[in-house]
């Protein structure tokens, strides 16, 4: 009977472990080269959604529905022809519907709310131009603009104040916030206007660029 | 060990190279290989990323000195600070996603933020959430959409563009996952709060997952992966956005260093239209019920049985 060396296994073990590890670092990654550039940019326009105007002192106003407050975000402060009556107290109000010239392109250059339907007078208080004026007649502030919405319509409205509708912010947990309708949507043209899309995705194979961080062993 | 005395007739292989020689070849190599001459800076290529166990049967101090280990790799590999998260599922919580059809403009901003917020290769580019282009249905039902017509590489001067609508898709996170199923080593499953998600060092790379995916939400790292440095977000999470080696699967994962810390998704963030909603399908008074509540809702392949957590609507 031989005596058996001890170790076969041991070394049978090492040569297995060794194998792999020099496997994986010999074959497994080329190391990383310190720089690559960006090949495919991703380019991502600033958020349109400017919040800087608001001051961190004052409170949100709320909105009231259903035993609950929920803080919205005002629309933003109007800094050009405001107060309105400054002009439109010597301009008589003329409520028949037309054509709109000049002086009311310089307010909103285009009517293109509700097709024909919506004229000035409909959310504009004819008398007293520094308010908005609702269906049952009386006078809101133009911070409370989302009420005037709401009258028509009234599903989106609904939605909004749920937090469904409209721009997310503040996270999932501990409650939400509302923004003003009038922070996304123009008043007086409430669609959205086409965007330009990003680039679509690379094609896999038209992705080859320079040889620099590429790796050889990947089809 | 070489001084053991050995019988003359075992000394040979018979290949011409002695027992000896082999096994001090062997060790050489191996230690050779400990040394590290040729490592890359690269977590994932570690001898203690090596031997690593899976996250789920980590004990505390394992998992803490996994992921020191990674922050101080990943900080030394791109050259900034780089936090490595573990947060736990919060309790009580499940998570799903809900988008509106009806809003989605196809401007492809989700999908390009996510890729800066979840630290996706650049090149090959891998993007996780896909936006098809499709052609409007005739009616409002769901059902008669064309999906096998979607395109997902329109390319136009402005989007929305007359007569069609845009359908992003990724991760459905499934209650009933089969990418959870088919992995034959555990590295993926869900979480208490319904992310499904990776464990990118347990992965082996079989791609089962991805065949097994009714969603095609998976993608596969065909390549290390190019992340430039100053790109790289360094708040990340080990079952998230942490840099992930070559050779492993990877998906949406809801941003799970965000939604974990009580923040939305990016892509909901960033959505310029507000198409998307997320919040706790266990709160009652959550966005997201209300959806479901009001809302004709659809899944993607209901018939699969899947069990998404990602809703579709037209409002």
């Amino acid at each position: 009977m031989n005596v058996r060396w001890p170790y076969t296994g041991l070394a049978a073990g090492l040569t297995v472990l060794a194998a792999v590890l020099a496997g994986v670092l010999v074959f497994g990654n080329p190391p990383r080269p310190a720089e690559v550039p960006g090949v495919i940019p991703s380019p991502l326009p600033p958020d349109p959604f400017d919040f800087s105007d608001l001051s961190d002192t004052e409170p949100l106003p709320q909105v009231e529905f259903g035993g609950r407050n929920v803080p919205m975000i005002p629309p933003k402060r109007l800094t050009k022809y405001v107060p309105c009556m400054s002009c439109h107290f010597k301009i008589p109000p003329k409520k028949v519907k037309r054509e709109l010239q000049f002086e009311h392109t310089r307010h909103s250059r285009k009517l293109k709310h509700g097709g024909e339907l919506i004229w000035c007078y409909h959310c504009h208080d004819a008398i007293n131009q520094d308010k908005l004026r609702l269906a049952d007649g009386s006078l809101i502030e133009y911070g409370q603009s989302h009420l005037q919405c709401g009258q028509c319509h009234g599903q989106k409205y609904m939605d909004w104040r749920w937090g469904v509708h409209g721009k997310r912010i503040g996270g999932w947990f501990g409650g939400y916030k509302l923004v003003s309708c009038v922070r996304c949507h123009n008043p007086h043209w409430p669609a959205f206007q086409p965007v330009e899309p990003l680039p679509r995705p690379g094609i896999p194979h038209q992705q080859k660029s320079e040889p620099a961080g590429k790796d050889e062993s990947a089809p | 060990m070489s001084e053991t005395p050995q019988p003359a007739g075992r000394d040979t292989t018979g290949r011409g190279l002695s027992r000896r020689d082999f096994v001090n070849a062997s060790l050489l190599s191996f230690l050779a290989g400990l040394t590290g001459c040729s490592l890359p800076r690269d977590d994932a290529y570690t001898l203690e990323s090596f031997v690593q166990d899976n996250f789920r049967r980590m004990s505390e101090d394992e998992l803490k000195a996994v992921l020191q280990r990674m922050e101080r790799n990943y900080s030394a590999e791109y050259g900034k600070p780089v936090s490595v998260a573990a947060d736990p599922p919060l309790p009580n919580t499940k998570f799903a996603m809900a988008l509106d059809l009806s809003r989605c403009v196809g401007c492809r901003r989700c999908a390009y933020a996510c890729v800066q917020e979840n630290n996706q290769s650049r090149d090959p580019q891998i993007q996780w959430i896909k936006v098809f282009e499709m052609d409007k249905p005739e009616g409002k039902d769901f059902n008669e959409v064309d999906f096998e017509n979607g395109k997902m590489d329109y390319e136009a001067e402005e989007v929305p563009r007359e007569g069609k609508f845009y359908f992003p898709i990724a991760c459905q996170q499934c209650e009933d996952s089969f990418c959870e199923k088919v992995c034959p080593v555990g590295a993926t499953w869900k979480e208490p709060d319904g992310i499904v998600v990776i464990d990118y060092n347990w992965c082996i790379g079989c791609r089962y997952c991805i065949a097994a995916c009714p969603y095609q939400a998976r993608r596969f790292n065909w390549a290390a992966p190019n992340l430039p440095a100053d790109e790289m977000n360094p708040q990340t999470h080990y079952l998230g956005n942490r840099p992930r080696p070559k050779g492993v699967v990877e998906k949406c994962t809801f941003c799970i260093h965000r939604v974990r810390k009580g923040l939305d998704p990016r892509c909901v963030e960033i959505c310029p239209t507000g198409a998307r909603a997320f919040g706790n399908l266990l709160d009652p008074e959550s966005a997201i019920r209300r959806i479901l509540d009001t809302k004709p809702v659809y899944v993607v392949k209901k018939h699969l049985n899947t069990q998404p957590k990602f809703f579709y609507y037209f409002s």
